[in-house]
């Protein structure tokens, strides 16, 4: 097979992957999993729930070497269980991860307004936003050595201010670093740690572009080492430096623990790794939810008017301004109520959700597809994917189960809960009615529309 | 089956579609690439070269370092290169597997859209 002139290669595969993890949501979920937790301990469960994200990355290695497209999880799905379970599952998880970005650019302004206080939140919210959406419009995506930059830049930054924080002459002691507490306690922190590790997996449309396949499941396995490794050495740093009750209370932990450790500069570096970190997860999330938006159109499941493209930059223009005005509106709804941490229970479960499925996949396709070339097979039988498969179904409903000892909670897991029954109803009726009206409606141009290759 | 004749031919009536439609010039005007197609089941090759959004060359064979690479059958790429298929619902089944960044596979699909809208 001919090789492409620009191929992506390993260090990009590690940096795309890890980036799209890294956002700055996920940097106050950090503290948030380790409150029902006794002191530092947190990092425990946040070091599980990546050793778990490791086998549900080999399940995603089996599938998207099977079929390496960009089109990734919804053609997955379809082989094992049909369209409709795959306009459902994909349609569902797509949305939610859109509606996540209200919670990420809610916490994203939070830092900057606590860092730059003469700029009102809801400017900093609205200036990224159509920055964003600017910046995907015109059809820039921050790829290759881009993405690598911010990336290892983020890493390098959040390691060595943690490292700096904890290791220093004189840096206070961690407290309880290996005492587990109680057993739903880390549970529950193991499936909200989860949500820190989002979107790893979306690394896998790069199938398209890399030198050798192989590259993907190793540049996962890397991704999430490192994403164990910041999450982690952040939480130790956040837990040791800033009082429990005032993280917990707080949208911007990192940027308090940023500012406990180094002072004004440590606040500014927070922010500064806030800002990347939000600018490479939402240009990546938006440019995949865009075009995810487009092919659907183009595929006649979702409303024509979302193929139009842009004339000068071929860009999607309103499956872009489409999403732009959801995320608008999301981010209007945190704003106004605050409730970001709904978002955090309703990624981890989304994230639970996906992962049941593609291992259910990889079941299914086993069974259905046995003969397909597997650049990439799932060790140990079939016992890897059923792991996958129970362990994700029962974090999946630990994130709902209210914990005693935190009421605060109960709140925004229902709301959590609520959300993800209301838009899951929502999306299996538009799949249900509205799809194949859709294709109803198109159907007589298709029908009538002549052939224009000769003797066809 | 279609014989690499027949899509060299498709091929010449896409070069005369793109490059006399003036929307799509526009919007490509910025898009140098050498596509490489392949027939999964006839496993031939043919070259495409783009230079700023017009089609300049065609040819049987696979020449050059490509940017892109599209495998598909080839009476899915006849079907494609004459408009009578539509390339983003077989890329989204997985029947056709391209090789290229998500921009110039939204840029591909682009192509298509424009010349043949339905």
């Amino acid at each position: 097979m001919t090789q492409l002139r620009k191929a992506v290669g390993l260090p990009t595969v590690i940096a795309t992957s890890s980036g799209l993890a890294l956002a700055t949501v996920s940097l106050t979920a950090d503290v948030q999993i380790g409150l029902g937790m006794p002191g530092a301990a947190g990092w425990m469960a946040v070091l599980a729930a990546g050793l778990i994200s490791v086998l549900a990355s080999w399940c995603f290695a089996e599938l998207v070497g099977m079929f390496p497209t960009a089109a990734g999880i919804k053609l997955f799905i379809e082989k094992a269980f049909g369209e409709k379970a795959a306009l459902i599952c994909a349609t569902l998880y797509v949305g939610i991860t859109v509606l996540i970005v209200g919670s990420e650019s809610y916490v994203l302004a939070a830092v900057l307004h606590y860092a730059f206080p003469a700029v009102h939140q809801a400017w900093w919210v609205f200036g990224f936003l159509t920055l964003m959406a600017l910046v995907n419009l015109r059809g820039i995506s921050i790829t290759g050595i881009a993405q690598d930059v911010a990336t290892y830049g983020m890493v390098l930054a959040v390691g060595g201010l943690a490292a700096w924080a904890l290791l220093r002459p004189g840096a206070p002691p961690i407290p309880t670093p290996f005492e587990l507490g109680s057993g739903f306690g880390f549970a529950q922190a193991v499936a909200l740690g989860v949500f820190l590790y989002l979107g790893f997996e979306w690394v896998t449309p790069l199938a398209e572009e890399v030198t050798d396949f192989r590259l993907i499941p190793k540049g996962m396995l890397w991704s999430l080492a490192i994403l164990a490794f910041v999450y982690g050495a952040l939480h130790i740093g956040m837990m040791t430096m800033v009082p429990k009750e005032q993280l917990a209370a707080s949208a911007i932990p990192h940027v308090l623990f940023g500012e406990a450790a180094l002072g004004r500069f440590g606040l500014v570096a927070m922010a500064a790794v806030s800002a990347l970190a939000s600018i490479t997860s939402f240009n990546a999330g938006l440019l995949t939810a865009s075009r995810f938006l487009y092919a659907m159109a183009r595929d006649w499941a979702a409303p024509r008017f979302l193929t139009r493209l842009h004339p000068d930059w071929a860009t999607p223009w309103a499956a872009i301004l489409a999403l732009y005005g959801l995320c608008s509106a999301m981010a209007v709804a945190v704003l106004t109520s605050g409730a970001f941490k709904l978002f955090i229970f309703l990624g981890a479960a989304i994230e639970c959700m996906i992962f049941v499925v593609m291992a259910l996949s990889v079941l299914r396709l086993r069974r259905t597809m046995p003969d397909l070339v597997r650049e990439f097979r799932v060790p140990g039988g079939t016992l890897v994917p059923w792991v996958v498969a129970v362990l994700y179904s029962l974090l999946f409903v630990l994130v709902f189960v209210p914990d005693p000892a935190h009421p605060a909670d109960h709140g925004a897991q229902l709301g959590a809960l609520v959300t993800l029954g209301v838009v899951a109803l929502a999306v299996v009726a538009y799949v249900q009615w509205v799809v194949p009206w859709l294709r109803k409606k198109a159907a007589p141009a298709g029908g009538q529309k002549r052939r224009r290759r000769p003797g066809g | 089956m279609a014989t690499s004749q027949e899509i060299l031919e498709a091929l010449a009536d896409y070069q005369e579609q793109c490059n006399s439609n003036a929307r799509l010039r526009r919007m490509q005007k910025d898009w140098t690439k050498r596509l490489h197609f392949r027939g999964t089941d006839t496993d031939d090759w043919f070259t495409m070269v783009v230079v700023e959004g017009e089609i300049t060359e065609f040819s049987a064979g696979a020449e050059g370092v490509p940017d892109i690479v599209v495998h598909a059958t080839s009476e899915d790429l006849c079907d494609m290169f004459w408009g009578d298929l539509n390339p983003s619902q077989k890329y989204l089944r997985g029947e056709i597997l391209v090789k290229a960044s998500p921009e110039d596979v939204m840029r591909l699909d682009a192509i298509t859209m424009i010349i043949w809208p339905s």
